[in-house]
């Protein structure tokens, strides 16, 4: 029961973990909350879901295909808005995020109603058995896909130029332009990216979860208290932030009641920056 | 004596012009509809005036007021439907509850900076809203229901007519407004301005940082469930999805941005615009279903981005030469 937890929890942490990873990366870089984050998982899995029913396209494989177009709507969206609120207040900034989630999922609302839709033709499904741990094959995709996301974003954040110039970017702006990194470039690249991150998010998690404009909201939450309880702006924490808020929401709906389990994640996280004010990871 | 309440005759003859028209208004109204919206801007611009205390003033930002707005719409229909007391006296009891319970959770999340003390804020909401839709004493997802009409209107506030809201509800946001101007010049206000421009600056000329903003976040905590209190006699029927939400909280904030944080005035100009916005969308686009909230977000985007510094800086030409903080001037 307990090592079913644990992967059970695992695997919800990993798609928070994507979730938190692109709102760490948009925290990090232009210093903005994205409330946004969580209708670019919506829109990820209704791309995978019309793939699917108009072509039989397989979810996993419709994951480059969404990556790209959410980084395309992504880059568009930093293009028109968030570069002008970039300039106000950061209040005004969070709020415009909050306000385009609004738009996002009434528009949504509009174009497809709000219908509860599964994806039918899958490949991988069917269970494994071991006795003490029951695994459904849909789990085992976010989970493969989480890890390699992770790791390609880790090599291209800490590997590559273009990487490091946005990490710069996060680390002082001003400096960074010194040494001629084209930091307007950098931030347009990280809110691609975080958008793109939260459409392969939504890919996987089209595989076993139900489809509706409003399926995004309940993860944001979850996706910002795993980015604060991590740490200012680190990925890293962010990956671990989600990861522990999965295993806190499974273990909390299995041995206490599922309803409390959000109560359980938001005390905990409230006792966490209680008692460390810069997350778990931060410095 | 230290002048405590610095209200210049100007500003009195604006608020005394300003509430006349306000009590003379309805009487041309003949239809319900724009009362309707008259009594909820009264609402939002007593949220909007109590949040603008912490957020506005104090600059901590708190994402997460829909709490005490429950509380204070909690307190009162249990009140009226389990004790059958009168809203009068059960309100200042929601306040009560509300600035405990800010008391309690302020104190360690008023640490927080940031986005750090909006997300904590966020998830104390969030919790507030999961416990109250669990809680079978209160009603839990169905909420309760507590029209009465076996007593005099006057004892349960509860009437026919919209009137009387409207008249209550005006009184309301008059008193909290010459709060708000009251506070606005005093030694209370700067210390909050002080705290919002540089916190460590503020304590080392010898302000007690954390007592001020304790004060200020109970101050706002008591305010806003103030107005959930009203808010639910004037609707009669609460649950937790209708005044616990994520969006009620983040509203809060947008009403105090769209006018103007920081500033008198500013709110209830935020509350006006907001709600005339929100409620005649809702009347007009509502027959596709989301319309009304898209065409209300896009209205919302374009003034926060185009007006950042919210629509009282239309009228304010003074702001252009007045003197920068430090951490406005970082931004420039």
């Amino acid at each position: 029961m307990v090592i079913q937890c644990i992967f059970e929890g695992i695997v919800i942490g990993s798609i928070l973990a994507l979730i938190a990873m692109g709102i760490a990366l948009i925290w990090g870089v232009m210093n903005v909350l994205s409330f946004s984050q969580g209708e670019f998982l919506m829109i990820g899995m209704y791309i995978t879901f019309f793939l699917n029913k108009k072509w039989g396209i397989d979810p996993i494989l419709s994951i480059p295909f969404t990556a790209i177009l959410m980084f395309l709507i992504g880059l568009l969206i930093y293009k028109t808005l968030i570069r002008k609120a970039l300039k106000g207040p950061i209040l005004s900034q969070r709020l415009i995020t909050f306000a385009l989630s609004m738009v996002l999922v009434n528009g949504m609302l509009m174009l497809v109603t709000s219908e509860f839709r599964t994806i039918q033709k899958i490949t991988f499904s069917g269970i494994i058995d071991f006795g003490f741990l029951v695994i459904s094959k849909e789990k085992l995709v976010p989970l493969t896909v989480s890890i390699l996301v992770t790791t390609v974003l880790f090599f291209f954040m800490n590997k590559t130029n273009t990487g490091k110039a946005i990490r710069a970017t996060s680390l002082d702006k001003d400096a960074a332009e010194l040494v001629g990194i084209n930091t307007e470039f950098s931030y347009a690249l990280a809110f691609g990216i975080a958008s793109a991150i939260a459409g392969i998010a939504g890919c996987v998690l089209a595989y076993y979860y139900y489809i509706t404009p409003t399926a995004g909201t309940s993860f944001l939450l979850f996706g910002l208290i795993a980015v604060a309880l991590g740490g200012f702006g680190s990925i890293f924490g962010a990956y671990i932030g989600g990861i522990l808020m999965g295993l806190v929401d499974v273990f909390a709906g299995v041995y206490f009641n599922t309803a409390f389990k959000y109560v359980a994640v938001c005390v905990l996280f409230m006792l966490v920056v209680s008692l460390r004010p810069k997350g778990l990871f931060g410095k | 004596m230290r002048k405590f309440i610095n209200i210049n005759k100007y500003f009195i003859v604006k608020f005394l012009a300003g509430l006349l028209a306000a009590i003379v208004l309805p009487l041309f109204i003949k239809t319900p509809f724009p009362l309707h919206v008259m009594i909820l801007i009264c609402i939002w611009a007593i949220m909007g005036m109590g949040w603008n205390f912490i957020g506005g003033y104090a600059g901590q930002v708190s994402n997460g007021h829909a709490l005490f707005y429950g509380i204070g719409a909690y307190t009162c229909g249990i009140g009226v439907k389990n004790f059958g007391a009168s809203p009068w006296v059960t309100m200042w009891i929601g306040v009560m509850i509300s600035m405990g319970i800010a008391f309690v959770l302020g104190a360690p999340l008023l640490r927080l900076k940031g986005h750090y003390f909006a997300l904590a804020t966020m998830a104390m909401a969030e919790c507030g809203r999961i416990i109250f839709l669990n809680w079978s004493y209160v009603g839990g997802a169905t909420g309760i229901d507590f029209f009465d009409r076996s007593k005099p209107s006057w004892y349960t506030m509860q009437f026919t007519s919209k009137y009387p809201y409207y008249y209550i509800f005006l009184f309301f946001v008059a008193l909290i407004l010459l709060l708000t101007k009251g506070l606005d010049k005093s030694k209370f206000g700067y210390y909050l301005r002080a705290i919002k421009a540089n916190e460590n600056s503020a304590q080392s000329v010898g302000i007690h940082t954390a007592k001020y903003k304790l004060l200020a976040f109970m101050l706002s905590a008591g305010i806003v469930s103030l107005a959930g209190s009203l808010y639910a006699n004037y609707l009669q029927y609460i649950d937790p999805t209708v005044v616990m939400p994520l969006n009620i909280s983040m509203m809060i904030c947008l009403v105090a941005v769209m006018g103007g944080i920081g500033t008198v005035i500013g709110p209830l100009v935020g509350a006006i615009v907001l709600t005339i916005i929100s409620e005649y969308t809702r009347a007009t686009f509502s027959y596709i279903n989301g319309f009304d909230l898209f065409v209300y977000g896009v209205l919302v985007i374009i003034i926060v981005l185009y007006m950042p510094n919210g629509l009282i800086s239309l009228f304010n030409k003074k702001q252009k030469n007045k003197i920068l903080t430090p951490l406005e001037m970082e931004r420039k």
